[in-house]
C-alpha cells in the first residue's frame, strides 16, 4: 500500500537535476566486449558525443557497430570500439582524452563539438579544444578521422559560420582526414530522424555509414602506411 | 402535542447545563468543518486543475512535431482553422545565438514566435502591464530580464537575431504554458510571427519546435479533435495532447494532500462523536433524577425521550449548520492558502453537494453517537428516583445494534471518503487494533496502580480517586489515551512529512547548477564564484551485466521506471551524504576490500534486484569495470542535493573521464551577473538557472505544510475537546468526592491537591501510553505509506508530553472548579437521598 507518488515532484525534480547535472540520458561504451579478438592490423576508436554513442538506438545500431560489420565484410582486421559519451562537450572530450588512449588506438574518429554549438558555447572554445585533442593524437602517431559537423541553423548565421569553420580549420592545419559534414544527408530529414529531430534513427546510421566509409578507408590506407613505414616495436 | 412545553423544558435543559451542552455543540461543529472544507476545497481544486491545465497548454488541443508538420497534418488544422468557431494559432520554439548591435556580446536564448491568439488561455505578463499582444508588435520582441542582465542593455536597446536588428519593446515576466519543472539554457524571447520569414531562423537544417495551439468551442471536445487528428498523424514524429491528457504533477501532490486531510478529517469526526457520546452519557446521567421525577409525575416515556432527543436534534442542526458555515469559511481560507501554487485562484464555490453531504454525515454522526445514551433512556424507571445505580447496565439488544451500525458507519465513511478499498481496510482494522490495545494497556496499568504502595495521602487518595465506585476510570483513560495516541500521532506524522518534503528546500537551497566543469578547473571555479561549494566528480558508464546476466536493453526500455540499460552517472566518495544511510551491509565500503567495491542506492537496487554481494560489470566509456556490490544506501529525506546510484572508492575511478557537477544557492537578482562571470573565466561551464522552479516548489510545499497544520489543529482541538467531554462525564462522582472530603475537614487547598494530582496522574499515563502508540503509528505510516524516513523528535515529543498533561488538567481542573467551589450542605441538601 506504498504511497510513493507525494514525493513526485521534489524527486523528479532532483531527477532532472542528477539527469540534466551530467547531461541527457543514453548512452556510452563500447560494442560488444572485446571477447579475446583474433589477430586485427588495429583498433578504431569511435570517441564522440550522442551522435557516437547511440542515442535512443541500440549500440548495435550506431555507427560504430555497423561500421565494424562493414569493415569485417571487407576483409579489415579492425577492431571497432564505441567511445562515445551523449551529452559531451568538446571540454569533456579533451579531457578524458588520457582514458581514452589507454584503448591503445591506432585510429580516432573524432566527432565532438556538437553539444558546445547546442549550448551556445562561443566557437572559439571548440575550436580550441579540438584542436588540442588532434595535436595530442597526432603526437601520438594515430591517425584521426575529424568528422565535421554543422550547427543547426535557427542559432544564427554568425554563429554556424563560424562553427562550421573550426572543422575546415583544423584539417587544414593539421593535415588530417576530414569528413566534411558528418551528418550528410541525414540532418534535418525527419525520415532519418528521432522524433527530437536531431538523433538519428538506425536507418540514418546507415547512411551515415555510407557516407564516412570512404574516409575511414582512406584513414586506414594512412595507417597501413605508417605501420609499413615504420618497424614494429 | 405539548410542543410548546417541550421547547421551553428543552431550553432549561441548556441553561442548566451551560457547560455540557457547550462541548457537545463545539463537538458538532468540530465534526463537520473538516469533512465541509475539504469536500469543497476538492471540488473546487479539481476545477482549478483543469483551468491550469489548460493554461499550461495555453489552449485546449495542442499539436507538436520537431519538424514542420505533415501534409495530411496541414490539411487537418487548415480544416480546423477555417471554422468560424475554433480558434487557431502557430507557435515556434528554438534556440539562437543574440548578439548585441556592437558585437561585443552574444548570448543563447529561447526564442518563441506565436501568431496573434496565442495564449488562449492565461496571460503574457508583461513589465509595463501592457497587453502582450500590444507589445508584441512586428520588428519588436519582448524579452526576460536575464537577457538585458546579461547583455548589460535595457527596454528600447536593439539587439541582433540572426542577421535582423529588433527592437527590446517590454520584459516579460511570465507565460502560461511555461512547464514549473523546466531548466532553461537561456533566457525567453517573444517574436511576432509576421518576423519569422524575415529572421529566416526557421529553415532546411533548424532544430525547432513546431506547435499549433486550438482553442474549441463549447460542444466540440477536445478529446474528439485529438482523436481526429492523431488518425491521419505520423505517430513517428507528430505528437497530439489535451490539456486534459496532460499529466499534472502538481495534482497528484494535491490528491495526496487530500488524503492526509482527509484522514485527518475522519479522525476528526470520530474524535468529535466519541465527545458527543460521552458527553451525553454524563448530561443524562446527572438528568436521571430530574427524569425520574417527571416519569413519577406520570410523564409518558415518550415525552422524556421527545425532550433530550429534542435537545440533541436542536444541538445537532444548529451545530451542524455552524459546523457547515465554519467549513465553508475555512475552505476559503485554504482556497486563499493554496491559490498560489495555481496561476489563477481557484474561485470560492459553494459546492453543494460537499455540503449536503457533511449536513447528512454530520447529523447521521450525532444521530449515532447519541443513540446510545438516549436508548438508555427507555429503561428508566421512576423508581430511580430512590436508587443509586446510575453506572453499571448491561449493554442491550438494541445498543448492540447501535454500536454496529455506528461501526459500520465509519466503515462506509473510511471506505467512501479513501476510495481504495484495501487502504480502507487498513485504516479500520489500524483503529479497531489501536482501541484494543489502548484498552489493554489501561487496564493492566490499572491493575497495577491500584496495587501500588503509597504512604503519601494526596498521592494515596488521588490512587483512590481513580478507583471511586462508578468512576469510569478505564473508559475514560481508553478514551484519552485513543485521543492523545491519535493527536501525538497527527502531529508526529505531519512533522516528519515537513521535515521531507518542506524542509527539504530551506532557505539555502542551491538553485543554480554548473555542469561540465572539468578536472584542474575546480580552483578556478571556486574563484570565480568566490565561495567553496560541493564538488560532485560525475563518470558516465553503462551498467552491463549483473553477476555475468547481460543488462537487456530492449527489455530495459520497456520499465515504465527508471531503467538499467541508460547511462549512469558513477562517482566517487567515502563518505555518506548526509541525507544517506546503509540499509544493508556494515559500511560504505569494505575496508581491505580493495577497489572493486560498489555501493549501490536502494531505489536502482529495487529495479535491477541487486543484492548484497553481487556482481556489476560496468563499462566507462569502453573500459570494462567489474565490482562487487557491499553495501546499500537509502536516502533519508527529499533534498535538492544530488544524489548517485552507485558509488565507488575514490582509488577506482580517479582517473577515469569525469565532469565535475556542483550547486550553489544565489540570490535570483545576483544569478545572470554571476553566470557571466562563470561564462567569461570557464566557458565550457553551463550553467543551470533553476530558481524560479526552486522558489515555485519551495512555496507551494510551504502552503501544503500550512494547509496540513491547520487540519492537525482541528483534530487537536477535537481530542481536547474530548479530554474535556470525559472529565465533565465524572463530574457528579467528583463532586461527591469533594463534599467528602469538606465534610471530613479537608482544606480546600488539599482537595485541590487531591483532584490536581489525579488529573496529572490520569494525564500522564494517557498521554505517555498515548505518546508510544502515536510513535508505532506514525513509524507504520511514514514509513510503509508515504514511504519516507522517520525521525522521532525526541524534544517535540516531550514538550507534546507536557502539554497533553497540561490540557488534561486543565481542563480536569477548569471542569472541577464549581466543584471546588460547592458548600457541603448545599451538596447534601440536593442529594440528600445519598
Amino acid at each position: 500500500m506504498k504511497i510513493k507518488t507525494i514525493p513526485v515532484l521534489g524527486l523528479l525534480l532532483i531527477m532532472g537535476i542528477a539527469l540534466a547535472g551530467c547531461d541527457s540520458p543514453p548512452q556510452a561504451t563500447t560494442a560488444p566486449a572485446p571477447v579475446a579478438p583474433p589477430a586485427v592490423d588495429g583498433t578504431i576508436v569511435c570517441m564522440g558525443d550522442s551522435l557516437t554513442a547511440g542515442y535512443g538506438v541500440d549500440e548495435a545500431e550506431a555507427y560504430p557497430a555497423l561500421l565494424a560489420a562493414r569493415l569485417r565484410d571487407d576483409g579489415f582486421a579492425y577492431q571497432v570500439i564505441n567511445a562515445g559519451v551523449s551529452g559531451e562537450t568538446s571540454s569533456g572530450a579533451l579531457s578524458r582524452l588520457d582514458w581514452m588512449l589507454t584503448l591503445d588506438p591506432n585510429l580516432v574518429i573524432l566527432e565532438t563539438g556538437a553539444n558546445d554549438g547546442l549550448r551556445g558555447v562561443d566557437p572559439a572554445l571548440t575550436r580550441g579544444n579540438i584542436a588540442t585533442i588532434v595535436a595530442e593524437l597526432e603526437a601520438r602517431e594515430i591517425v584521426v578521422v575529424l568528422a565535421g559537423m554543422q550547427m543547426v541553423r535557427n542559432l544564427g548565421p554568425a554563429f554556424t559560420e563560424r562553427f562550421r569553420a573550426i572543422y575546415t580549420d583544423i584539417a587544414q592545419d593539421s593535415g588530417v582526414v576530414l569528413i566534411p559534414f558528418f551528418l550528410e544527408g541525414v540532418a534535418g530529414r525527419p525520415e532519418f530522424n528521432q522524433a527530437d529531430g536531431i538523433h538519428p534513427t538506425p536507418k540514418g546510421y546507415r547512411i551515415i555509414v555510407d557516407h564516412i566509409y570512404p574516409y575511414i578507408t582512406q584513414a586506414i590506407d594512412r595507417h597501413q602506411q605508417r605501420t609499413e613505414g615504420t618497424p614494429a616495436q | 402535542m405539548h410542543l410548546g412545553l417541550l421547547i421551553r423544558m428543552i431550553l432549561r435543559e441548556v441553561r442548566q447545563n451551560r457547560q455540557q451542552t457547550a462541548v457537545l455543540f463545539l463537538c458538532i461543529v468540530l465534526s463537520v468543518v473538516g469533512l465541509t472544507a475539504l469536500g469543497g476545497f476538492q471540488a473546487n481544486v479539481q476545477q482549478a486543475m483543469l483551468r491550469d491545465a489548460r493554461q499550461l497548454h495555453a489552449a485546449d488541443v495542442i499539436a507538436r512535431s520537431s519538424f514542420p508538420f505533415l501534409p495530411a497534418m496541414e490539411a487537418k488544422l487548415a480544416r480546423y482553422a477555417e471554422r468560424p468557431d475554433v480558434a487557431t494559432a502557430r507557435v515556434w520554439e528554438f534556440y539562437t545565438v543574440v548578439r548585441t548591435m556592437d558585437a561585443s556580446a552574444s548570448l543563447l536564448s529561447a526564442v518563441k514566435v506565436v501568431e496573434p491568439g496565442y495564449p488562449f488561455y492565461g496571460q503574457v505578463a508583461t513589465a509595463s502591464g501592457l497587453p502582450f499582444t500590444e507589445m508584441l508588435t512586428p520588428g519588436n520582441v519582448l524579452v526576460e530580464q536575464a537577457l538585458l542582465d546579461r547583455l548589460g542593455l535595457s527596454v528600447g536597446s536593439r539587439i541582433y537575431l540572426g542577421d535582423v536588428a529588433m527592437m527590446i519593446r517590454d520584459v516579460v515576466i511570465s507565460e502560461p504554458d511555461r512547464p514549473v519543472t523546466v531548466f532553461t539554457l537561456g533566457p525567453r524571447i517573444f517574436v511576432n510571427a509576421r518576423d519569422r520569414g524575415k529572421l529566416g531562423l526557421i529553415t532546411q537544417g533548424s532544430r525547432v519546435r513546431y506547435k499549433a495551439l486550438l482553442r474549441l468551442p463549447e460542444g466540440l471536445t477536445p478529446e474528439t479533435v485529438q482523436k481526429d487528428l492523431l488518425s491521419t498523424a505520423d505517430l513517428a514524429q507528430e505528437r497530439v495532447d489535451t490539456f486534459r491528457s496532460a499529466d499534472s504533477r502538481l495534482k497528484r501532490i494535491f490528491d495526496n494532500l487530500l488524503f492526509f486531510l482527509k484522514l485527518v478529517s475522519i479522525f476528526t469526526l470520530l474524535l468529535a462523536g466519541i465527545g458527543i457520546q460521552s458527553v451525553l452519557t454524563a448530561l443524562l446521567r446527572t438528568r436521571i433524577k430530574t427524569m425520574a421525577a417527571m416519569k413519577a409525575l406520570g410523564a409518558p416515556n415518550a415525552f422524556v425521550m421527545h425532550l433530550y432527543m429534542g435537545l440533541v436534534l436542536l444541538l445537532s442542526m444548529v451545530g451542524t449548520l455552524c459546523g457547515v458555515l465554519a467549513g465553508l469559511a475555512l475552505q476559503e481560507g485554504l482556497g486563499r492558502l493554496l491559490s498560489d501554487l495555481v496561476p489563477v485562484t481557484p474561485s470560492f464555490r459553494i459546492v453543494w453537494p460537499a455540503v449536503g453531504e457533511s449536513l447528512l454525515v454530520g447529523l447521521l454522526a450525532v444521530a449515532l453517537f447519541a443513540a446510545r445514551p438516549l436508548l438508555g433512556l427507555r429503561h428508566l424507571k421512576p423508581s430511580a428516583l430512590f436508587r443509586h445505580e446510575e453506572g453499571h447496565r448491561r449493554v442491550r439488544l438494541g445498543e448492540g445494534g447501535v454500536v454496529l451500525v455506528t461501526t459500520l458507519f465509519f466503515v462506509g465513511l473510511v471506505l467512501w471518503h479513501l476510495d481504495d478499498l484495501r487502504t480502507g481496510a487498513y485504516f479500520i482494522a489500524g483503529i479497531l487494533g489501536l482501541v484494543g490495545i489502548v484498552w489493554a494497556a489501561a487496564w493492566l496499568y490499572l491493575k497495577g496502580l491500584r496495587r501500588l504502595p503509597t504512604r503519601h495521602l494526596v498521592l494515596r487518595q488521588a490512587i483512590r480517586g481513580l478507583f471511586r465506585p462508578r468512576n469510569a476510570t478505564q473508559p475514560i483513560l481508553v478514551t484519552l489515551m485513543a485521543s492523545l495516541t491519535l493527536i501525538f500521532a497527527i502531529f508526529l506524522t505531519e512533522k516528519n512529512l515537513n521535515a521531507t518534503f518542506v524542509d527539504a528546500y530551506p532557505e539555502d537551497t542551491p538553485n543554480v547548477f554548473f555542469l561540465d566543469i572539468q578536472r584542474g578547473q575546480t580552483d578556478r571555479f571556486t574563484q570565480t564564484v568566490g565561495r567553496t561549494s560541493q564538488f560532485y566528480p560525475v563518470v558516465r558508464a553503462k551498467l552491463m551485466a549483473i553477476n555475468g546476466n547481460a543488462v537487456d536493453p530492449a527489455r530495459e526500455r520497456q520499465r515504465k521506471s527508471d531503467n538499467l540499460a541508460r547511462p549512469f552517472n558513477l562517482t566517487y566518495r567515502h563518505h555518506l551524504l548526509e541525507n544517506e544511510k546503509i540499509i544493508a551491509g556494515k559500511t560504505l565500503f569494505q575496508a581491505g576490500g580493495g577497489n572493486f567495491q560498489v555501493s549501490v542506492l536502494d531505489r536502482i537496487a529495487e529495479i535491477g534486484n541487486i543484492r548484497l554481494g553481487d556482481r556489476l560489470r560496468f563499462k566507462i566509456q569502453g573500459v570494462p569495470l567489474d565490482a562487487r556490490v557491499v553495501s546499500i544506501r537509502t536516502r533519508t529525506r527529499e533534498s535538492m542535493q544530488p544524489f548517485f546510484y552507485f558509488v565507488f572508492p575514490e582509488a577506482t575511478l580517479r582517473q577515469a573521464p569525469q565532469t565535475i557537477f556542483t550547486a550553489l544557492r544565489v540570490a535570483p537578482e545576483a544569478i545572470a551577473a554571476l553566470q557571466n562571470q562563470v561564462v567569461q573565466a570557464l566557458p565550457n561551464v553551463t550553467v543551470l538557472d533553476a530558481s524560479r522552479t526552486i522558489r515555485q516548489v519551495a512555496d507551494a510545499l510551504g502552503r501544503f505544510s500550512q494547509a496540513i497544520r491547520f487540519f492537525t489543529l482541528f483534530s487537536m482541538a477535537a481530542g481536547i475537546l474530548l479530554v474535556a467531554s470525559s472529565i465533565i462525564a465524572t463530574r457528579s462522582a467528583r463532586i461527591r468526592e469533594a463534599v467528602y472530603f469538606k465534610i471530613l475537614g479537608a482544606r480546600r487547598r488539599f482537595v485541590l491537591y487531591v483532584f490536581s494530582l489525579e488529573n496529572a496522574l490520569l494525564g500522564a499515563s494517557s498521554a505517555v501510553g498515548g505518546l508510544l502508540l502515536a510513535h508505532l503509528i506514525s513509524w507504520v505510516v511514514c514509513t510503509r505509506y508515504f514511504d519516507i524516513a522517520y525521525k522521532t523528535y525526541p524534544a517535540a515529543s516531550l514538550s507534546g508530553l507536557m502539554a497533553g498533561i497540561a490540557v488534561v488538567m486543565a481542563v480536569g481542573l477548569s471542569a472541577s472548579r464549581a466543584i471546588m467551589r460547592r458548600k457541603p450542605a448545599q451538596f447534601l441538601r440536593t442529594h440528600a437521598a445519598e
